[in-house]
């Protein structure tokens, strides 16, 4: 009887574990696709090249604090990719090879600034 | 001769001791300022075309308009944790001047993410003695943390009053404006945003104070004083008494 209810137990724990580590496993993926959509619908509510190259700029910063902050963690790398691909998806102004330059130039610039302690 | 606990327990003396503002905090605050200063002046570069003179003279008044209302509401909080026996410090908030920037570009200038930073407490026991001094709780720091935003939303009432004293002033219609964005975005249950220090230490008193905010400041731009007031309230009851029959119970 005991040895009944520990396995409904272990079985009720299995079950709650396995939702919990699909989670776990799946949150990469979950953070990619949302910033992807973000990053989305921002791009594509820009009404000119001008301003998406300022926003990619803006982006890329935040990109690389977030990056500096959570050194060589991959996922995270992917996270961000989701949001440049969702930008560059939606974009409808300018060239996409700037909008990449100008997010890698954002995002190495927020880097070494994070890098040599100028921002905290 | 001063008693010297008198002196330690008197708030004038804690407010000279304490009230003062460190290099990290001046230098954030000064990035703010002028990030929120931009962000409000997004759309006043020019009446048809771009116009440099033009849009520098509206980002002063801007910078002078935020520079108030940021030094009202750092004096609300500091009081307030100073006179719960608390040190206040002010934290610049990256992401959130980045959100605010990208939804300025995005909209062009017609919505105002005005999220700053937020506050952060240190706990003085010399200060606290007859109260609670083994460390830092919930409430006083909830309480010293949605001061700002009140006083933001008290300042905008003035600017209403003066408003419609001198109705001609863009000046002060704008200055309304600003404080009633600071106000309520402040007021989002978002860490490290004020709200959300008042969000942890009581929920029902949270959702009153943001309805209440939200309600007034809102009905503010169409109603005088009075009855945006009046509207603030019913709304906090209401809201106060659905979260509370509805999850709270």
């Amino acid at each position: 009887m005991a040895g009944a209810l520990l396995d409904t137990g272990k079985m009720r724990m299995g079950k709650m574990n396995k939702k919990g580590f699909e989670f776990l496993d799946k949150w990469v993926e979950l953070f990619f696709f949302i910033l992807l959509v973000i990053g989305f619908i921002v791009s594509i509510n820009i009404g000119s090249a001008f301003f998406s190259y300022i926003v990619i700029f803006l982006f890329g910063l935040m990109a690389g604090r977030f990056l500096q902050l959570r050194k060589n963690i991959f996922p995270f790398y992917l996270i961000v990719l989701g949001l440049l691909i969702g930008y560059l998806l939606g974009s409808r102004y300018g060239n996409w090879k700037i909008v990449v330059f100008v997010f890698i130039i954002g995002a190495a610039v927020s880097w070494y600034v994070h890098e040599k302690e100028y921002i905290r | 001769m001063v008693n010297p606990i008198d002196r330690l327990s008197s708030f004038s003396y804690a407010v000279k001791k304490y009230y003062g503002f460190d290099k990290d905090e001046l230098k954030g605050m000064a990035v703010a300022i002028v990030i929120i200063a931009f962000i409000v002046s997004f759309d006043e570069w020019g009446v048809d075309k771009f116009d440099l003179m033009y849009g520098l003279r509206n980002f002063f008044n801007a910078i002078l308009i935020v520079l108030l209302s940021f030094i009202v509401y750092q004096t609300a909080q500091r009081f307030t944790a100073i006179k719960s026996g608390f040190k206040a410090e002010w934290r610049i908030w990256i992401y959130g001047l980045l959100i605010g920037l990208v939804l300025a570009f995005v909209s062009r200038g017609k919505l105002w993410f005005l999220a700053p930073g937020g506050v952060i407490v240190y706990h003085m026991a010399g200060h606290r003695i007859c109260s609670f001094r083994y460390g830092l709780n919930y409430w006083p720091l909830g309480l010293s943390a949605i001061m700002g935003p009140l006083a933001c939303a008290m300042l905008a009432i003035i600017f209403k009053i003066l408003g419609a004293a001198l109705p001609a002033n863009i000046l002060i219609l704008k200055a309304m404006k600003i404080n009633i964005w600071l106000a309520i975005v402040n007021l989002l249950p978002i860490p490290p945003l004020d709200g959300s220090n008042m969000f942890f230490a009581s929920r029902m008193f949270y959702i009153f104070t943001f309805a209440l905010v939200v309600g007034t400041m809102i009905s503010l731009i169409f109603f005088n004083v009075l009855i945006s007031l009046l509207i603030g309230l019913v709304a906090g009851f209401i809201l106060w008494q659905v979260l509370y029959w509805t999850l709270e119970k």
